[in-house]
């Protein structure tokens, strides 16, 4: 069996942004292992894809019970089990007791929670995040991180795009993407570990603190 | 996914639009609502037109003194020509030699004018007839009194009969058997009340009065009795008798002159008016709930580019081409049969407000309800279509990127 959980070979991506043509990825090869840490670091503005956005990416008049069973309504799975399975995996984010919040009564921070519990739903091998921390201040970005890092341990491959050194750390691998193409791999030496988070106090909104 | 799961997606979406989602409704409530009410109105009036008619009974024949053609294209009709009343007594006879009884032939005069009694004024119809008139138009209902005699008519004695209204008018709670009404200046002698007869199409006909018709002539200054009523034998003998009529009245009057109309006749001719009526009314409804149906797609339009951002998030997570498209036409299915239904509402309770002020009937069947909901639920299928599809096309991609 291939060790390779995915392989490019000369990876390209074209898209069009109004009249332009971006040349967001002009020949990429790589390959990233089962159960891997990837991150790869380019200036922002690269490779839009993932499954955990900067944006979060939640239906506003949506409960976070209901988001999270989203990928499962169009799977067809039926009503009661899609709410089990969601409820499980707000659990697993440290969410389990804001199942009937809306994203507008939730920090950045938790709305990154449920974003993540819905990649989640479908237990898939590998999650894909797109600048997860982006728009977090520094200690719910490391309470993110720091999610990522369990799903990493229980054998979840993860590839996280970000342009913060700091960030990129909390993986095993970084990647640099420049203009296009890979411009150099290195292993990360002194990994860094996000200090477990601790779940949200029910009602609160703010996610305000310090980086650690 | 199921139907069922996008009914509810539909309707999450709906109520967290509440006011947008009331106004969108709003031009298919008024489309249905006023398509079932005018239709229903048009159809209760015509059913009421027919009553009216089959009530001066099938038998009825009416000579009228002027040309009259109740058949053929409405269109080419124009207006009766309204020659020189050249009915008089002499022409009761001769209708009543051509089929074989004088009895069953009247003549009526009528008129409009103030009557006075009780130390009161009312503005009635006054109708001169012979003694036979309540035989032959089926009238034989008093409350009190009795009607005028042959004896009466031919010596033009001073005598009324009234009906309940213009009995309510002037002489209030009193018995009116016995008092006097003024009419042109003569006091004549009230002998008989009718039975309360109600109104029909908003005529009241309560308020005719009727005295014998030489006593007419001398009031009214006229001796050309505007209608002949003849009563025929049976249902089966009035084509046969209307057709001898005319062969007596030719000889003497022109074609244009005269005109011999049977109940049937009346009633093809009313029901047809009715029916170009109510098809009229209901295509100016039917307008309304297109425009209803405009108002849908035009707020189904608006909502998918606002929502692309939620179409994008949907097809990120796995939302099919077709879900989508199930999603957006079931909310406008949905909008449009909700509006149906309270449209529907609406147009009963309109109708029964509008038997309740003007005593007219409106038939709301269940055949104009079920068309306007299945209309209405066609609406919201035609008009939903192009805005669902646009919003099932869009690119997850391009559509997470959008703000």
């Amino acid at each position: 069996m291939d060790s390779k959980i995915i392989r490019t070979t000369d990876l390209v991506k074209h898209y069009r942004m109004g009249d332009q043509v971006v040349e967001a990825l002009r020949g990429v090869t790589l390959a990233v292992d089962h159960g891997e840490f990837l991150v790869i670091m380019g200036a922002s503005g690269n490779s839009k894809i993932g499954f955990v956005f900067q944006q979060f990416n939640l239906l506003a008049r949506t409960t976070a019970v209901h988001n999270v069973a989203l990928p499962l309504l169009y799977a067809g799975v039926g009503s009661s089990e899609r709410r089990r399975r969601a409820e499980a995996s707000l659990e697993k984010v440290g969410l389990g007791h804001r199942l009937g919040h809306y994203p507008n009564q939730m920090s950045g921070g938790g709305q990154q929670r449920v974003a993540i519990a819905r990649a989640l739903i479908n237990d898939p091998p590998i999650i894909m995040a797109d600048e997860p921390t982006g728009n977090l201040d520094t200690k719910s970005g490391v309470d993110i991180l720091s999610i990522l890092q369990e799903l990493n341990v229980q054998g979840i491959t993860l590839v996280m795009v970000t342009h913060e050194r700091e960030v990129a750390e909390h993986g095993d691998r970084i990647v640099h993407v420049r203009d296009g193409l890979v411009s150099g791999t290195e292993g990360v030496l002194e990994k860094r570990v996000a200090p477990k988070s601790v779940p949200e106090p029910a009602g609160s909104t703010g996610g305000e603190g310090e980086a650690s | 996914m199921k139907l069922l799961e996008s009914v509810r997606t539909a309707l999450t979406a709906l109520r967290a639009n509440k006011m947008r989602s009331l106004l969108t409704m709003l031009g298919v409530v008024i489309g249905v609502g006023s398509v079932i009410l005018l239709v229903s109105l048009g159809s209760g009036a015509r059913s009421e037109i027919t009553t009216t008619i089959q009530g001066l009974g099938s038998n009825l024949i009416v000579v009228v003194p002027f040309k009259m053609n109740l058949g053929g294209n409405l269109m080419q009709q124009g207006a009766p020509q309204l020659a020189t009343n050249k009915f008089t007594l002499r022409t009761l006879d001769e209708v009543g030699t051509a089929v074989g009884n004088q009895d069953m032939v009247s003549g009526e005069i009528q008129r409009s004018m103030y009557m006075s009694g009780g130390g009161k004024r009312y503005f009635g119809m006054v109708t001169g007839t012979r003694a036979n008139e309540f035989d032959v138009r089926n009238l034989k209902t008093l409350e009190g009194g009795r009607y005028f005699s042959s004896a009466e008519e031919d010596s033009a004695r001073l005598v009324i009969v009234i009906g309940q209204t213009v009995a309510k008018e002037l002489f209030g709670t009193q018995d009116p058997i016995g008092q006097y009404v003024t009419v042109k200046g003569r006091k004549l002698k009230v002998i008989g009340v009718q039975e309360v007869k109600g109104k029909t199409l908003m005529f009241d006909q309560d308020a005719l009065s009727w005295i014998p018709i030489t006593t007419a002539i001398r009031l009214f200054g006229t001796s050309n009795p505007g209608t002949i009523v003849v009563k025929a034998e049976s249902t089966d003998t009035v084509v046969p008798e209307a057709e001898k009529i005319k062969a007596v009245l030719g000889k003497t009057l022109a074609s244009d002159e005269f005109s011999v109309i049977t109940q049937s006749d009346i009633l093809g001719f009313a029901q047809n008016i009715t029916k170009i009526l109510t098809y009229l009314l209901g295509g100016l409804a039917g307008i309304s709930l297109l425009v209803g149906g405009i108002g849908i797609m035009n707020i189904m339009l608006v909502s998918v580019t606002e929502r692309t951002r939620e179409i994008g998030i949907r097809k990120a997570v796995g939302a099919k081409t077709r879900d989508i498209m199930l999603q957006f036409i079931v909310e406008a299915v949905t909008l449009s049969l909700l509006g149906g239904f309270i449209g529907v509402m609406l147009a009963v309770m309109g109708s029964m407000l509008y038997h309740a002020l003007f005593h007219m009937k409106a038939q709301v069947t269940v055949w104009i309800v079920l068309m306007a909901f299945v209309f209405s639920m066609l609406v919201g299928v035609f008009f939903g279509v192009y805005p669902a599809r646009k919003a099932s096309r869009l690119d997850p991609i391009e559509s997470l990127r959008y703000e």
